[in-house]
C-alpha cells in the first residue's frame, strides 16, 4: 500500500455500492456524451453552412475591383474600363497552394423569354470548365448540361425554367441592357437545366458561357466582374486572401475572404460558439446536482467508517480527501466509459451522418442553406473541455459532503447515536 | 381507507427527512424552472419570427388560387369573383376577432431597369392602407415616405435595389413584366421611399407599388394573386384556416393555405429549434432522473430497518413499495408546484420586457425569410406551463418506480438484523 | 526515572446535555492504571464505562477533572494533539465496525504504522508476527466481509498492538461473538497482555471477560463503587 492510502481508499469505495456508482456515473458519462455529440452536430451544421454559403456559389474568396460592392454596377470590372487579361489573372491565383480553382464571372440583368412566357433573370457568365470547379451550382445539373464555351446556349434554373416552360432544347430570346447603353438581345438554346436547392438561384438565375455574356452585354473579353476563388480549407480564408492581394497582378482590385463578404455567417458561428458553452455549463451544472445528493448520502451512511478513521488518529483533512478521490475515481470512470461510447458515435455519424430529410424541410439561416442533416463535425477543442468539466462538475459535487464527512463526531457515531 | 394511511406515511417520511427531501426536490425544482424558462424564451422568440416574417411576407394565412400557389404565374391569379368570395369569406363573423387586416396583392416576377443595371425584383400592387396594418414593411422606412392610397405610380424600393440602380427618393425607373396578354409591359415608376429591411432578398428584390398601378400595368382589371391575412395570435392560425376552408369549399379557385404550407422553410427552422429544445430538455431530465433514482434508492436501503419494523406490524410488501412511491409522488408533486413557480415568476419578473442578448448577436441575423431580433420578450402560455409540469411528473413518477420496487423486495429478517 | 502510569484520572466528569436535560454520565472518577495491568471496566448499561473509556482515549473531552495518558494531559491537549495521541499511544478495539470494509485484514492491521510512516518491509514484519500470535495467518488479503466475526476482532487486535501502543482500550469486545469464538479473544489478548506487556483496558458486561480480569473496576451511574485486584 502507498504511504498515503486515501486513493486506495477513496478508489475502492467505487466498488461499495455497485449499483449506486454504477448510476451516478451513467448520470456523468451520459452528461458527456450528449454534451460533446450535440456540440459535434452544431459544429457539423456551421460546417455545412459555410459550405453551402461559399460553395454554392460564391466561393471562399472573391476578387472585385475596387467600387465593384454594393453597387455591383456593369462598368466596375476588374482593372477598371480596359480590364485585365483573364488568363494570367486567374493562373496568378491559383498559382497559390492554398487554392484549389478559380473562376471568372460576368453578371447581368434581363429578361428571358420563350414564346409563352417571359420572367426576369440574373444573367451569370461563367467559363463551364473553371466553374464546375468552384461552385456547386455548376455540377447541380439535373437536365441536359452546362453551356459549352463560345455556344449560343445557357443553362436555367429548375424554378425558372418551370416558370416559362423552357425544356433543355428549346430557344429563348435573352434581353439585357448593355455597357454601351443599347439593349443587346439574341437567341439562345437551352443547354440544360441546374437545381441548387436556393430559391433566388433557381428561380431567378441563367449561366450563359462568359465570352457570350460579355458579347451581349458589349463588354470586351478582359472584362469581367468578378473571380471566385475555392479554397481546401475555408477557414484559412483571410490569410489566403491578404497573401493573394500582395501578388495579385492588376491594380484597383479587392480580394475578400467571406468572412468580410458573409458577416452573418460568421456572427452566425459566434453565436454557436456561445450557445455551445451555455449547453456545458447547464448539463454539467446540473450533473453536479446528482452526483453531489448521491455523495452526500454516500458520505451519511458511511459515517462510521469515517468515525473509525478519525479515532484511529487520521485528521480531517485526510477524510475530505478519501472524499474527493472518490468522486474523481467517479469521474474518471464516467469520462472513460462516455469516451467510449461518444467517439465510435461522432465517427459514425460523420461518416453516416442522420438524415432528417423525411421530418424538415431545408432552411436559410445566415444566408446559408441548411440541410437537416446532422453531419457531427470533430468537437476538437470541446471534448477535453467537456472532458474537463466532468471532473471539476465531480470535484465540485464532493465539496459539501466531504467537509460533512470529516465533521463526523468519534465518539457518538461509533457508539451508534 | 388504507391508501390514505400509506399516503400519511409517506408524507411523514418526506417531512421528516427536511434535508434529503429538500436536495432530491431541488433537482427537480430547478429543472421544472429551466424548462419553464426556456420554453417561454423559445414560443416568445418563435412567436417573434412567425411574426416577423408573416408580416413581410404572405401573412400568417393566404388566399389565393391553389394553381397560383405551385406556379406563382400572373395566369393563375384571383379572378374578380374568386376576390369576391374571398371578401365575403373574411367577412365571417366567426373570423372578425382573430383578423387584424387583410391585405390584397398582385404580385409578379419582373425586370427592374435604370441606366445600365437590369435587376430582377418582385413587383407587388398593395392597397397602401392595408399595407400599413399588415405590413411591417413601411415601418422599415429610410428615405421619403411609404406608398399613399392615392399614389399613382410611385415605387417603394429595397435601398440595396436603389444603390444598385442608382435610385434616390424622386428618381425615375422602368419595370417590365409579362402582363394578362401574354406580352411583356413596361411601366415607368418614380420612387417616393427606400426601405431597408436587413433581409438582403427583400432590400434587393422587393418592390410595392400601389395595387391600381399595378393593375393597370398588367391589364389584369380588378384581381389579385393573393390576399394576405394578418391574424392576432399565430396560435389562432388553424381555426382560421379551417374557418375560411369551410366558407370556401366547393370553389376550385381560391383556398385558404396557411404560413406554414406557404412557408416551409420557416415551419422546417422553427420545428428544428423545438426539437433541439426538447432534446436538450430530454437530455437534462435523464440527468435529474437518475439522480432521483439514487437518491431514493439510498434512502429506501437506509430505511431498512424502519421498513422492517413496518412489515413485522403487518404492512404488505405492496405496501411498503406504496409508501415509497408515494413519497416520490408528494416530492415530485412539491417540486413542481414550487419549480413552476420559480421558473414562472423568475422569467416574468426578470424578463418581460424581454431578454437582450445583443452582446452575442452584433449584426443582423436572418433565418427562412426573418430576421431575428436580439431582443426576445417570453411568453408564458398556460398549455405550455402545464406541458413543463406533466414533463416533470412524468420523471418523477418513473424515477420512483425502480426504489419502490426494491422496498418491495427487502427481506423482513435482513432488515431487522441491520442496525440503520 | 519512573515510567509514568498508562492512565491516571483526577476527579473525572462527563455531562451531557439531551434536550434541557443535564445527564452526568461519570461523577468524579479517581483511577490510576501502571503499564501491563489488564483492567475490566465492568458495570451494567448506563453505568458510564464507555463514555469513561471514551475520555481516556481522547474521543471525548472531560467535562470537569482531568485525564493523563502515559503522562499526557488530555485536557490541555488540542484536537490535533488529540489526533495524534490516538495514532501513536493509544490502540482502540471497538464491538463491532472495527475494520474500513475496503482494505483487507493486512492492510487494516498495518493502517495506523502506515499513518505514522513506518517503512513496508517493517510494517509487514511487525503484523504477519502478529498474526501468527493471533492464529489468523493466511487471512492477510480478505476483505472484512469474508472474515468471520471473530477473525475481524482479532485482526482488530493485530491492528491495536501493532504500534506497540501506551494502552489499548477495548469497548466490549466480545459482546457479538459466540462463546467459543469470545474465550478465545480474552486467551489472546491476556497472551498479548503477558508477553509485550500492552496495558489493556476493557469495558464490559460479559461475565467470562470480567473473570479473566487481574483487576476490576466496577461502575454504577458513573461512579466507581469498587476495585478489586484478582490473582
Amino acid at each position: 500500500m502507498t504511504e498515503h492510502p486515501w486513493w486506495r481508499i477513496g478508489r475502492r469505495s467505487l466498488g461499495r455500492n455497485r449499483r449506486r456508482t454504477v448510476i451516478t456515473a451513467l448520470g456523468l458519462a451520459f452528461g458527456y456524451f450528449a454534451v460533446v455529440v450535440l456540440i459535434g452536430m452544431m459544429l457539423g451544421i456551421v460546417s455545412e453552412m459555410v459550405e453551402s454559403g461559399t460553395g454554392i456559389v460564391s466561393g471562399q474568396i472573391q476578387v472585385h475591383a475596387a467600387d465593384y460592392l454594393p453597387d455591383h454596377s456593369v462598368y466596375a470590372t476588374i482593372g477598371g474600363d480596359a480590364g485585365t487579361p483573364v488568363g494570367p489573372l486567374l493562373d496568378s491565383i491559383a498559382a497559390d497552394p492554398a487554392v484549389l480553382a478559380a473562376a471568372p464571372r460576368v453578371y447581368g440583368g434581363g429578361l428571358v423569354s420563350t414564346g409563352s412566357a417571359t420572367a426576369a433573370a440574373s444573367l451569370m457568365g461563367v467559363d463551364p470548365a473553371r466553374e464546375v470547379r468552384v461552385a456547386q451550382l455548376a455540377t447541380a445539373i439535373v437536365a441536359g448540361r452546362l453551356p459549352r464555351p463560345g455556344e449560343r446556349a445557357l443553362a436555367l434554373g429548375a424554378e425558372l425554367a418551370r416558370r416559362i416552360h423552357a425544356r433543355p432544347g428549346d430557344t429563348v430570346v435573352v434581353v439585357a441592357p448593355a455597357a454601351d447603353g443599347s439593349l443587346g438581345n439574341d437567341l439562345y438554346v437551352v443547354a440544360g437545366v441546374f437545381k441548387s436547392g436556393v430559391q433566388p438561384l433557381d428561380a431567378g438565375t441563367a449561366l450563359l458561357p462568359i465570352g457570350v455574356l460579355q458579347t451581349l452585354m458589349a463588354l470586351g473579353p478582359d472584362r469581367i466582374h468578378e473571380v471566385a476563388v475555392k479554397l481546401a480549407d475555408p477557414y484559412a480564408a483571410p490569410g489566403v486572401a491578404a497573401r493573394l492581394a500582395r501578388r495579385l497582378p492588376v491594380a484597383g482590385a479587392l480580394v475578400q475572404p467571406w468572412t468580410v463578404t458573409s458577416p452573418e455567417l460568421v456572427e452566425y458561428a459566434g453565436m454557436m460558439r456561445a450557445s455551445n458553452w451555455i449547453v456545458l455549463v447547464v448539463v454539467f451544472g446540473m450533473a453536479i446536482f446528482g452526483v453531489a445528493n448521491t455523495l452526500l448520502m454516500a458520505t451519511y451512511e458511511r459515517r462510521r467508517e469515517f468515525a473509525l478513521l478519525l479515532a484511529l488518529g487520521a485528521a480531517p483533512r485526510h477524510i475530505v480527501r478519501t472524499v474527493v478521490y472518490e468522486a474523481l475515481a467517479i469521474g474518471v470512470v464516467s469520462l472513460l466509459a462516455g469516451a467510449a461510447v461518444t467517439v465510435p458515435v461522432l465517427v459514425w455519424w460523420h461518416r453516416a451522418p442522420l438524415d432528417l430529410g423525411r421530418l424538415f424541410s431545408d432552411f436559410t439561416l445566415a444566408g446559408a442553406l441548411v440541410r437537416p442533416v446532422l453531419k457531427t463535425d470533430d468537437p476538437g477543442a470541446w471534448s477535453y473541455i467537456a472532458a474537463a468539466a466532468l471532473l471539476v462538475t465531480a470535484l465540485a459535487a464532493a465539496v459539501v459532503p466531504a467537509f460533512r464527512a470529516a465533521r463526523v463526531p468519534p465518539a457518538d457515531t461509533l457508539a451508534g447515536r | 381507507m388504507k391508501l390514505v394511511l400509506l399516503l400519511r406515511l409517506a408524507a411523514r417520511n418526506v417531512a421528516r427527512n427536511a434535508r434529503r427531501s429538500t436536495l432530491t426536490a431541488l433537482a427537480m425544482v430547478i429543472g421544472l424552472a429551466l424548462l419553464v424558462f426556456s420554453r417561454a424564451l423559445a414560443d416568445g422568440g418563435h412567436e417573434d419570427w412567425i411574426r416577423g416574417a408573416v408580416r413581410l411576407g404572405d401573412g400568417h394565412v393566404v388566399l389565393e388560387s391553389p394553381a397560383f400557389a405551385r406556379s406563382r404565374d400572373l395566369a393563375d391569379r384571383l379572378t374578380p369573383g374568386a376576390l369576391a368570395a374571398a371578401e365575403r369569406a373574411l367577412a365571417a363573423p366567426a373570423l372578425r376577432p382573430l383578423l387584424v387586416a387583410a391585405a390584397p396583392r398582385l404580385e409578379v416576377a419582373a425586370l427592374a431597369t435604370a441606366a445600365a443595371a437590369a435587376v430582377p425584383v418582385a413587383a407587388v400592387g398593395v392597397d397602401p392602407a392595408a399595407e400599413a396594418r399588415f405590413s411591417t414593411l413601411p415601418g422599415k422606412l429610410t428615405e421619403g415616405r411609404f406608398l399613399a392610397p392615392d399614389d399613382r405610380g410611385a415605387a417603394y424600393v429595397g435601398d440595396r435595389l436603389a444603390r444598385r440602380l442608382g435610385l434616390h427618393v424622386g428618381s425615375r425607373f422602368v419595370v417590365s413584366a409579362q402582363g394578362a396578354d401574354g406580352q411583356i409591359a413596361d411601366q415607368l415608376l418614380r420612387v417616393v421611399g427606400v426601405f431597408r429591411t436587413g433581409l438582403p432578398d427583400a432590400d434587393e428584390g422587393l418592390i410595392q407599388v400601389p395595387l391600381a398601378t399595378a393593375r393597370q400595368w398588367l391589364g389584369t382589371g380588378a384581381a389579385a394573386t393573393a390576399v394576405a391575412l394578418l391574424l392576432r395570435d399565430s396560435h389562432d392560425v388553424d381555426r382560421a384556416a379551417a374557418a375560411l376552408g369551410a366558407a370556401l369549399a366547393g370553389r376550385r379557385d381560391v383556398a385558404a393555405l396557411s404560413w406554414r404550407a406557404a412557408m416551409p422553410e420557416l415551419d422546417s427552422a422553427v420545428k428544428l429549434d423545438d426539437d433541439g429544445d426538447y432534446l436538450m430538455h430530454g437530455i437534462l431530465f435523464a440527468i435529474i432522473g437518475l439522480a432521483i433514482v439514487n437518491t431514493m434508492l439510498m434512502s429506501v436501503l437506509n430505511r431498512s430497518r424502519e421498513f422492517g419494523i413496518l412489515r413485522a406490524l403487518g404492512l404488505t410488501r405492496g405496501q411498503t413499495g406504496a409508501i415509497v412511491f408515494g413519497e416520490g409522488l408528494l416530492l415530485t408533486a412539491a417540486s413542481g408546484l414550487v419549480g413552476l413557480a420559480l421558473g414562472a415568476g423568475a422569467t416574468w419578473l426578470l424578463f418581460r420586457h424581454g431578454l437582450d442578448y445583443s452582446a452575442l448577436m452584433k449584426g443582423n441575423i436572418t433565418m427562412a425569410g426573418a430576421v431575428i431580433s436580439p431582443i426576445i420578450v417570453p411568453i408564458l402560455g398556460p398549455a405550455q406551463l402545464l406541458q413543463s409540469l406533466a414533463y416533470i411528473a412524468a420523471v418523477g413518477v418513473l424515477a420512483a418506480l425502480y426504489p419502490a420496487y426494491r422496498a418491495t423486495k427487502l427481506d423482513l429478517v435482513e432488515a431487522m438484523k441491520f442496525d440503520a | 526515572m519512573t515510567t509514568p502510569p498508562a492512565v491516571r484520572t483526577s476527579d473525572v466528569w462527563k455531562i451531557f446535555s439531551h434536550d434541557g436535560l443535564a445527564v452526568e454520565a461519570v461523577r468524579g472518577v479517581d483511577l490510576e492504571i501502571a503499564r501491563g495491568e489488564f483492567v475490566v471496566l465492568a458495570g451494567p448499561s448506563g453505568s458510564g464505562k464507555t463514555t469513561l473509556l471514551n475520555m481516556l482515549g481522547g474521543l471525548t473531552r472531560p467535562t470537569r477533572g482531568g485525564v493523563w495518558v502515559d503522562g499526557e494531559d488530555l485536557v490541555a491537549l488540542p484536537e490535533r494533539g488529540l489526533a495524534a495521541l490516538r495514532l501513536e499511544r493509544v490502540g482502540f478495539v471497538f464491538q463491532a465496525y472495527n475494520l474500513l470494509p475496503v482494505l483487507t485484514a493486512l492492510e487494516n492491521a498495518e493502517f495506523s504504522l502506515l499513518l505514522r510512516g513506518v517503512p513496508a518491509d517493517e510494517r509487514r514484519r511487525r503484523v504477519t508476527e502478529l498474526f501468527a500470535t493471533l492464529g489468523i495467518a493466511g487471512l492477510e488479503d480478505r476483505r472484512p466481509g469474508k472474515l468471520s466475526g471473530g477473525q475481524q476482532q482479532r485482526v482488530a487486535v493485530a491492528r491495536a498492538v501493532a504500534g506497540e501502543p501506551a494502552l489499548v482500550l477495548a469497548d466490549e469486545p466480545t459482546a457479538n461473538l459466540d462463546s467459543a469464538a469470545s474465550a478465545a479473544l480474552i486467551d489472546l489478548m491476556a497472551t498479548l497482555n503477558r508477553e509485550r506487556g500492552t496495558t489493556f483496558v476493557f469495558a464490559t458486561h460479559d461475565a467470562t471477560l470480567m473473570q479473566r480480569a487481574r483487576r476490576l473496576v466496577r461502575l454504577v451511574d458513573g461512579r466507581v463503587v469498587s476495585d478489586e485486584r484478582t490473582g
